[in-house]
């Protein structure tokens, strides 16, 4: 035979479960735009049944937890894309960036010069006695000097921004290794006690996304604790536990930012930079170290090339004075050149009459050098032979042109990726205020009629009470 | 399929920006006009027009330096023209002069003309464009010829560049027209027909250069010792074959002078003897008036090719870079209906709530 306390008892706990779901379906709803956010809810189960006689009887619902509704597969491959996604958005950006130094489709740029430069010499040639065509020959050369070495600062300040790009990234790491390590700590507190941490563990997984999206990180759960273990590239041990290790920067010889990791405190340090392969710092590093290090190089190597060509020939030649002609351009003779360093010889620059035309001296109608010197444009003199000055100027446009499409189109098919998988985790365990609503409903619904058990378990026993005055 | 909020947010969000970046691609086509704005456009087409813009580019300069050779051959040849005329002119005299019915004052008379005339060559041989003298070879700011003849500029030729390792000599120099020097076979070694076009080729062509001169320097001396100086400005010599160093050209200013000595001298075989030098001289007129009108004509074909090549080029640029407006704008009012239906429904359904049917 039941008892009516039991109804009472009954009811009580129907009100505080339904309370409870309430309770966790505000939450919800006040989540709704929280990132990272996975819907909850109460794990409802039958409260252990009663002995009455031969049967058993129910004695209500009570709450077994409140879980997360989370899909931690999908959170993992969201982690690995998006890396990817970060990464290639690095190397767009970048490329882009890249890709705009070079972009001479509507205004003037390094081709437009070296040809002007080329010209010049075509119309020395045509006047050869000319103060005016040598002039502007000083004057193109100076404007050719001066498009390479504003195209090289340019690349070098993208260098430098990226550096700066690294060294942020690295501060937010640590920013972001820091929490995780606090959430670990918290989580472990937590759990120990067979609770869930479903909100710590959302924020744990929104920032282990985050710090994907910054460098390529495997991490593991300990399933005993809880906490998690993260390592950045291969051998960067970031989170062990509750506690953290901090990524340092540095800076190379060429001045470039490097990530470095102490292996133990006040212990030796090592270079960890090369194992980023993922994440927005692996995508400043690649088009950093790869990309613009490489234009770079063959901007100085066309330039090299150029002045020290047109240096040979002209050096052959006489001037309009009769005189041996000297370098036009002035480049160390040691090899150790520099595009910063490129200048027009100070003479020349002071005298234009210093320049060659002429293969005899004394006689100024000669334009023999002036037409060799133009000629030099179309000689197979870069590469071994292989390429004239153009062409191997505009094959490195068209390489960074292809390059930044394909990275435009990698980036946007890897965003559809993320978008996509973003989408079946919002399907999962996203909000959706219909679903809410209606479970607000039922769970009102149900604290109501909890309510009216007791009511009647009260009327029962004024039942029973008013047995004996009758 | 569950959807829940954000779903539709992001959703709602991407299309949105989808159809805004569209817009702005096309918005960016109609009004620059052109299909590529970046390499990366398309990294083949852009390439492509860069090097057909720097072959334009070329192509105008090596115009420019072909309008400067065509004028100066212009001005060469009529200068030529004058002079075939005037020793025309001095054929004509000289033919009425060998005649003995016109002997005495005439002669002289006809030797007063002749002076004229010579004078006039003279000046036609130091003839100018602007400060260059046009027969002077290399050296074009020095006066080629002086008052007796003596040239001092060189056999140079000015090689204008019409193209790519296409070159035109834009000058005769006045040794071969006037003094007829390497006209015939009088052993003179010619300048190379080759542009030296790299610095290896200009340092062959400054050694084979040095070699020619030094052999044409010899030649120059042993021409005078076999003649002697006695000779000079003898007509009898002229026409005559050298015993020595063979045939050679005619030197316009020694015939026109012997001319005018004989005439003044009245002096009839003088006279006779120089009719046919007037004849090889105008022979050697004719010829050089030949080489320039064939170096106009590989000007003019040049001019043509080139202007061909940078009207291909930039109908090849245009076929290339620039937007088809028709399309783009085609395309611009599809784009625009998109995020007008995008923006239409996703209010509608960002409004959309159960809550609102529940009182």
């Amino acid at each position: 035979m039941a008892k009516i306390h039991g109804l009472l008892d009954l009811g009580k706990r129907g009100l505080m479960i339904n309370q409870t779901a309430l309770q966790t379906t505000s939450h919800n709803i006040a989540n709704r735009g929280t990132e990272g956010f996975s819907r909850q809810r109460v794990d409802v189960q039958t409260s252990p049944p009663v002995w009455e006689g031969n049967h058993r009887i129910g004695t209500g619902a009570m709450a077994g937890g409140i879980s997360r509704t989370n899909n931690p597969w999908l959170e993992k491959q969201i982690e690995r894309e998006g890396s990817q996604l970060a990464f290639a958005e690095g190397r767009a950006t970048g490329l882009q960036k890249i890709e705009g130094v070079f972009n001479e489709q509507t205004i003037k740029g390094l081709s437009g010069s070296i040809s002007d430069f080329f010209n010049s010499f075509r119309e020395l040639a045509s006047n050869p006695e000319s103060a005016v065509a040598r002039t502007v020959v000083r004057d193109n050369s100076v404007a050719m000097i001066n498009n390479f070495q504003s195209v090289d600062r340019q690349v070098d300040n993208l260098t430098k921004e990226l550096n700066s790009q690294i060294e942020a990234g690295v501060g937010e790491i640590n920013q972001i290794t820091k929490e995780i390590a606090k959430l670990n700590e918290k989580i472990l507190s937590v759990e120990i006690t067979g609770t869930n941490a479903n909100d710590e563990r959302d924020r744990r997984d929104l920032l282990v996304k985050r710090l994907a999206d910054k460098v390529d990180i495997n991490y593991s759960e300990d399933t005993k604790t809880g906490t998690l273990n993260i390592t950045a590239g291969k051998t960067g041990i970031l989170v062990a536990g509750t506690s953290y290790e901090q990524l340092r920067t540095g800076r190379t010889a060429d001045n470039k930012i490097q990530v470095l990791y102490e292996l133990s405190d006040g212990g030796s340090v090592v270079d960890i930079t090369d194992q980023f392969k993922r994440g927005g710092i692996g995508g400043a590093i690649d088009v950093r170290d790869n990309i613009v290090t490489d234009i770079k190089n063959h901007i100085e190597v066309l330039s090299y090339n150029i002045s020290n060509e047109v240096n040979k020939a002209h050096m052959e030649g006489f001037d309009r004075n009769g005189q041996q002609g000297q370098m036009l351009f002035d480049i160390p003779q040691d090899g150790q050149f520099v595009i910063e360093n490129l200048k027009l010889n100070k003479s020349i620059q002071d005298d234009a009459s210093l320049i060659a035309a002429a293969a005899k001296p004394n006689s100024v109608g000669d334009n023999t050098t002036a037409n060799v010197i133009h000629s030099l444009q179309f000689k197979p003199l870069m590469n071994d032979g292989q390429y004239t000055f153009d062409d191997f100027y505009n094959a490195k446009v068209g390489q960074i042109g292809t390059l930044t499409q394909r990275e435009n189109s990698a980036f946007e098919t890897q965003k559809n990726i993320v978008d996509q998988l973003k989408n079946t985790r919002e399907g999962i365990s996203g909000v959706n205020l219909d679903e809410e609503a209606s479970k607000m409903i039922e769970f009102q619904k149900s604290f109501e009629a909890s309510a009216r058990i007791i009511k009647m378990a009260d009327e029962m026993f004024d039942t029973v009470l008013s047995l004996k005055r009758m | 399929m569950r959807v829940t909020d954000k779903m539709n947010q992001s959703q709602i969000m991407n299309n949105i920006q989808k159809s805004r970046s569209e817009l702005s691609t096309l918005q960016n086509q109609a009004s620059t006009g052109k299909r590529i704005t970046k390499p990366s456009d398309d990294p083949i087409g852009a390439t492509k027009v860069l090097s057909n813009r720097g072959e334009i580019k070329n192509l105008e300069q090596f115009e420019r330096g072909a309008q400067n050779a065509r004028l100066f051959l212009e001005t060469t040849e009529s200068v030529l023209a004058q002079l075939s005329e005037s020793i025309v002119r001095a054929k004509e005299l000289a033919l009425q002069a060998a005649n003995d019915t016109n002997g005495g004052s005439p002669r002289e008379m006809i030797g007063a003309e002749i002076e004229q005339i010579n004078g006039a060559v003279m000046e036609m041989a130091n003839r100018r464009i602007g400060e260059r003298y046009l027969f002077a070879g290399h050296k074009t700011l020095t006066q080629p010829f002086t008052k007796d003849g003596e040239y001092s500029g060189d056999d140079g030729e000015m090689k204008i560049g019409t193209n790519k390792g296409h070159f035109i000599a834009m000058n005769l120099s006045g040794d071969k027209v006037f003094l007829g020097r390497g006209v015939g076979a009088d052993g003179k070694i010619k300048p190379s027909g080759d542009t030296p076009q790299s610095v290896d080729d200009l340092q062959n062509y400054k050694i084979s250069e040095a070699e020619r001169e030094f052999k044409n320097d010899e030649q120059d001396e042993s021409r005078i010792e076999t003649r002697g100086p006695a000779n000079v400005g003898r007509i009898q010599r002229l026409g005559k074959e050298d015993p020595v160093i063979g045939g050679e050209g005619v030197n316009i200013f020694n015939l026109m002078q012997g001319l005018e000595v004989a005439l003044k001298a009245n002096d009839k075989y003088g006279i006779q003897d120089a009719l046919e030098p007037l004849d090889q001289a105008l022979n050697q007129l004719n010829l050089a008036r030949a080489e320039i009108g064939g170096r106009v004509n590989q000007l003019n074909a040049s001019t043509d090719g080139n202007q061909k090549t940078i009207i291909d080029n930039k109908v090849n640029n245009s076929l290339v870079e620039d937007a088809d407006l028709f399309q783009v704008m085609t395309d611009l009012n599809k784009s625009d209906t998109t995020l007008k239906a995008t923006l239409e429904t996703s209010g509608k359904l960002v409004n959309m709530s159960l809550l609102d049917f529940l009182r």
